[in-house]
């Protein structure tokens, strides 16, 4: 086997294994390290490949047929008992456990905090509030970060706002309800959650006026 | 065992192996469409179509080359039924930006966005092969193509990567950050 037939060989099959690839391989230290750089290459190639799956593309066939009835309402009761868990659960702890999700949730992503960062496409940012079936005027002003983050169960749009050169964090809580504007400090965070027209929207700011501020222009931005 | 029973517990093994694959099911219509919005389409067709006819599949075992075979039809339809313009990779790149952007690692992103500019022959094969371990007897059937076809366009994908990814280095190294965008 020659190089070049030996590069053409790995490089259409870099797991592939023969007496003859073995061969050439400890003859040729060029080709050796060829050998190395494709195997790295595929590596990097496979986890470039693994992209991250949304949750959507993780339910059900909608349209399946009807035999899937006695499961779907075993899955109701069991959502049932789950959301009575969940209720008394929340009863016990007043709005506490969600103030609480929403700042572990900004300290799990630190690198979206970066003050003054650029502002990022409006395409990227159209594409992420569209996920969430929303769409957003330029009222909303410089964003710097998008993300549709798994928060409680669901993919929710997760930005942050440049307000007077500092970020600002606002989760757009589709399917978390509050009765009313609510205030929180949380370890050392400052943040409102106020009724949005669908569910809710969660601000994280320096300080709670600055959050009032930007929960507002949100409110007016968000379509 | 009653013909329901048994009938029941058939739809829930079809339903654990969809629910298995769909993870593998769904990058693969990822990287044949190169929209997320397309691929999750995709996948719901594919699954469609595999649950109306589940009393073909006759081996577990070839469960997934036969859903990705469902799903490469459907992208195909797809393409036909919505008569989609021309693509236009600058315009689909900025659109995926967050689904490629999911690593903090510059050179992973860059590897994403180069597989997104390959052709479509060469990208498929590659994505069989890695992604789902397709050997390149099975990439020829699944493609309708000669092994030696197959072989030539994955020693094509990967020299085009290689030599992007080679470029990276060189560029870093010398402290010049590509811009292929």
């Amino acid at each position: 086997m020659n190089c070049l037939d030996f590069r053409r060989t790995v490089a259409a099959e870099p797991a592939r294994e023969s007496a003859e690839l073995s061969e050439h391989l400890l003859s040729c230290a060029p080709c050796a390290e060829f050998a190395q750089q494709m195997r790295s290459l595929d590596l990097r190639i496979e986890r470039a490949l693994r992209v991250p799956v949304p949750e959507r593309a993780e339910r059900l066939p909608a349209r399946a047929s009807s035999t899937w009835a006695p499961r779907r309402w075993a899955l109701a009761a069991s959502v049932l008992v789950a959301v009575a868990a969940a209720s008394v659960v929340w009863l016990a702890f007043p709005r506490a456990s969600l103030a609480k999700d929403i700042v572990a949730h900004a300290r799990h992503e630190p690198e979206s905090w970066a003050a003054q960062a650029p502002e990022i496409p409006r395409s990227a940012l159209a594409y992420i509030l569209r996920d969430s079936g929303l769409g957003a005027d330029r009222q909303l002003g410089p964003v710097s970060y998008a993300r549709s983050c798994w928060f409680r169960g669901h993919f929710v749009p997760h930005l942050v706002v440049q307000d007077q050169g500092e970020p600002v964090m606002v989760l757009v809580l589709t399917e978390e309800t509050v009765s009313g504007r609510t205030p929180f400090v949380e370890e050392g965070y400052s943040g409102v959650i106020v009724p949005a027209h669908r569910g809710s929207i969660a601000v994280l700011a320096p300080d709670g006026e600055r959050a009032d501020a930007v929960a507002s222009r949100v409110l007016q931005a968000l379509e | 065992m009653n013909q329901s029973t048994e009938g029941r517990e058939r739809l829930e093994r079809f339903d654990e192996l969809c629910r298995a694959l769909r993870p593998d099911l769904f990058r693969f219509a990822f990287w044949l469409s190169r929209d997320r919005t397309l691929a999750e389409d995709i996948v719901q067709e594919t699954l469609l179509r595999a649950w109306r006819a589940r009393d073909e599949l006759r081996d577990e075992r070839a469960v997934r080359a036969w859903l990705c075979t469902i799903a490469r039809r459907e992208h195909a339809r797809l393409y036909e039924r919505k008569r989609l313009p021309v693509v236009d990779i600058d315009g689909l790149i900025a659109r995926e930006e967050p689904m490629l952007a999911v690593t903090d690692e510059a050179e992973l992103e860059d590897l994403r966005e180069a597989i997104f500019r390959l052709d479509d022959d060469y990208r498929e094969p590659l994505v069989l092969q890695v992604l789902l371990g397709y050997t390149t007897e099975e990439i020829a059937q699944h493609m309708g193509l000669s092994t030696a076809a197959v072989l030539t366009r994955l020693f094509r994908a990967r020299n085009r990567l290689r030599k992007i990814v080679a470029g990276q280095r060189d560029d870093m190294a010398s402290g010049v950050r590509i811009e292929s965008r």
